[in-house]
């Protein structure tokens, strides 16, 4: 029943697109992770007896795995998804020449359509309404295939029911994968030699990065399972998650980072988000450094990374700040490929925004920001300078032996209410609700950063900056790899990170003006009104004892929202916010330790306003 | 089907990252059983590093017990170790012989919490 479906998937001749130069790279990519599990699991195999079984049977399921991505993928191209159906009028564009043809001239075509519209009478309405787009791509299947493959292309028996074995499967991969890297932590633990623990990294390595792929598989056909950590994460072992799951790993620089923590419910999300962001920046900047650094906003954290690729592809940036901008999710048939499609149904989950922009030094620049609902704020102000190393929490360990852990970070971190649903509904609207204090001294309104001043409503301008136009002045830095020079400061001077600041808060306005919606009139009193009605949830109050939220069993279905009209009326707000309390916020000279303080977020935090 | 969420999930970093796919430090090979402590320098550190020159920092500790204490694989802490020696952050410390006692008893008391 699989090879069904893959030899016409080969015999069709795609168009010459980036977007199947794109789709054969994933394929091929995928193939070299079957392919690293096989050899992955038969070195396992030899080192431990008793694992054989459960390597061999990882790599079956996972060929099974790659196996209905591409039935799946050929499946969504058949879908009557728009992003499909355009795809379709352009292969058909492409086969025929560029015209298309009447209707089903071809005798077993008609046969199909007779059948499929038996079945599925509505697609006959939906043809009426389409016109064009389903006969042309039957017929494109027609033309250059025989009988037998345009049944199967129009048999709508291959449909979404018939991938539920699929999913089932690529879930079975994903928890084996898990299982296998549980293994390979104990047989680290207590690895002694250094060429043994070489070989188990390589294991590791690449467990990693196969999870990573059936984790994006998952996310694609959303059926992941929300993964909750219990506790709170600092940033930077996120990044440090995020690169674990890549290729070239050893090419990612972490800055910083350890000023901010990710609540529990989302640290995992947004490590798999910027796993696909550094795959993407590394694997197009081979042998050189990739930065990551991040500051704090008014409205959460932005992240940046900053790759030194010699070539860029601006139309590439624009049309994914433009999908990624929009607020909903990017197809999987994106000309834009699957790492765009994965790293938007992630972000649409987390309210995280992101943007791309060509650096014009070289390189590109990609920023990610995470919302202040999805962090948790680091309560004491010794963790989080730089260069006092001795609150820093420890690095991460093998999962379920962080008892230490966990009570050390809970003497250091608090996290914001997370868990309500109506909370992760408000999007960006939440956010007014956690700007530490002396930010906003009081507030009575949440999302009305300035109380009492009048609410400019001309301070957009009127013709915002595209975001794939150059960032002045923010080349990556020169720090060198922690493997050439151990223990060198790795943190930016304080006046880099004013310049950055800065930059980074120009580019996120313009990035959140360009993405909300041009034709939308902001209506910032709406807005602030509709924060204030829609945030009831406050931040906890200073002396609260760490995070007492209970972890979201793994059971539970997260919150179902439409994403959409709350991403662009978050915009509005965002960019409403952003505008009128930046030039306020913004240091004049040199950041200050009050200062750094402050834009980590380590003020002390207002108290719980009187509703 | 397999899932089974009670189980714990794997690390979440992965140690390969922490060392940067590193299995020997920039200070050589060292041995589990050396005993290091801090030394107080200027300069910011990485926070695996921190954490390390912070367990040190209490007093002279094995890298054995380092590893136990932040629950990281031995290798890894190894190689952190060796890279704070490189840079004077930790120092091996020589011991008298009349602490001998004490360091294998504390030593054996690290293997059997393994």
């Amino acid at each position: 029943m699989f090879d069904s479906a893959e030899p016409r998937d080969l015999e069709v001749a795609p168009p010459p697109s980036s977007a199947h130069r794109r789709r054969s790279h994933d394929r091929r990519r995928l193939a070299t992770f079957a392919l690293a599990g096989l050899i992955a699991s038969l070195i396992l195999a030899a080192r431990v007896s008793s694992v054989a079984g459960l390597g061999a049977a990882g790599v079956t399921v996972l060929i099974l795995g790659v196996t209905f991505l591409q039935q799946r993928r050929a499946a969504a191209r058949r879908a009557n998804e728009p992003q499909t159906a355009e795809e379709a009028i352009a292969l058909a564009d492409l086969i025929l020449g560029g015209d298309l043809p009447p209707p089903s001239p071809h005798p077993a075509a008609d046969a199909v359509d007779e059948v499929a519209h038996e079945l599925y009478p509505i697609d006959d309405a939906h043809s009426a309404d389409t016109g064009f787009a389903e006969p042309a791509f039957a017929d494109a299947g027609a033309v250059e295939g025989s009988a037998e493959d345009s049944a199967d292309v129009n048999n709508p028996a291959t449909t979404e029911n018939d991938l539920e074995p699929f999913l089932e499967l690529g879930g079975l991969v994903h928890d084996l994968l898990v299982e296998q890297m549980r293994v390979i932590e104990v047989l680290e633990r207590d690895e002694i030699s250094a060429d043994g623990l070489q070989q188990l990294f390589r294991l590791d390595h690449l467990a990693s990065q196969m999870r990573r792929a059936a984790s994006s598989m998952l996310v694609l056909a959303d059926r992941d399972a929300p993964r909750h950590l219990g506790q709170p994460v600092i940033m930077h072992q996120v990044a440090q998650a995020a690169s674990s799951g890549i290729a070239r790993f050893d090419q990612v620089d972490i800055h910083g980072l350890t000023d901010v923590a990710v609540a529990g419910s989302v640290a995992a999300d947004l490590a798999h988000l910027l796993a696909q962001v550094l795959d993407a920046a590394t694997e197009a900047s081979p042998g050189t450094r990739t930065a990551v650094q991040g500051v704090a906003t008014p409205e959460g954290y932005l992240i940046e990374i900053t790759d030194q690729r010699a070539e860029t592809n601006d139309e590439w940036v624009h049309a994914a700040n433009v999908a990624l901008g929009s607020g909903q999710i990017v197809g999987r048939a994106s000309d834009l490929g699957l790492d765009i499609a994965v790293v938007s149904r992630l972000a649409v989950r987390h309210g995280i925004a992101i943007a791309f922009a060509v650096v014009p030094t070289g390189g590109m620049a990609s920023r990610i920001h995470v919302p202040q609902m999805a962090l948790a704020r680091i309560a004491h102000a010794t963790a989080t300078m730089p260069g006092t190393p001795g609150e820093t929490p420890q690095a991460a360990a093998p999962g379920g032996e962080t008892a230490q852990q966990s009570a050390h970070a809970a003497a250091q971190l608090e996290e914001f209410p997370t868990e309500e649903p109506a909370h992760e509904a408000n999007g960006y609207h939440a956010f007014a609700d956690h700007v530490p204090s002396n930010e906003v001294p009081s507030d009575p309104v949440p999302g009305d950063p300035v109380p009492g001043d009048p609410v400019p409503t001309d301070h957009l301008p009127s013709d915002p900056p595209a975001m794939d136009q150059p960032v002045a002045g923010h080349a990556p830095h020169e720090f060198g790899a922690l493997a050439e020079t151990p223990a060198a400061p790795w943190d930016a001077p304080a006046e880099d990170l004013t310049e950055a600041w800065t930059e980074l808060a120009q580019s996120q306005r313009a990035a959140i003006e360009w993405a909300a919606d041009p034709t939308m009139e902001p209506t910032h009193q709406d807005a602030a009104a509709a924060a204030a009605a829609d945030s009831p949830t406050l931040p906890p109050a200073a002396d609260e004892p760490a995070f007492d939220t209970a972890p979201a069993p793994f059971d539970e279905e997260p919150a179902p929202f439409d994403a959409a009209p709350q991403a662009a009326a978050a915009a509005d707000g965002l960019a409403e916010h952003l505008s009128t309390t930046i030039p306020d916020g913004l240091p004049a000279g040199p950041l200050t330790e009050e200062d750094l303080s402050r834009l980590s977020g380590t003020g002390p935090i207002a108290p719980p306003p009187e509703d | 089907m397999h899932r089974s969420p009670q189980l714990p999930d794997a690390g979440f970093v992965r140690p390969f990252v922490v060392t940067h796919g590193r299995t020997v430090g920039h200070a050589g090979d060292i041995a589990l059983e050396t005993m290091v402590e801090a030394r107080v320098l200027d300069g910011a550190l990485a926070p695996d590093h921190a954490a390390v020159v912070d367990v040190c920092r209490v007093g002279p500790r094995s890298v054995m017990e380092i590893a136990l204490e932040l629950t990281i694989p031995i290798g890894v802490a190894r190689v952190l170790v060796a890279d704070l020696t490189a840079t004077g952050h930790v120092e091996q410390c020589t011991t008298a012989e009349t602490e001998k006692q004490e360091i294998v008893e504390r030593l054996l008391a690290g293997l059997r919490a393994l």
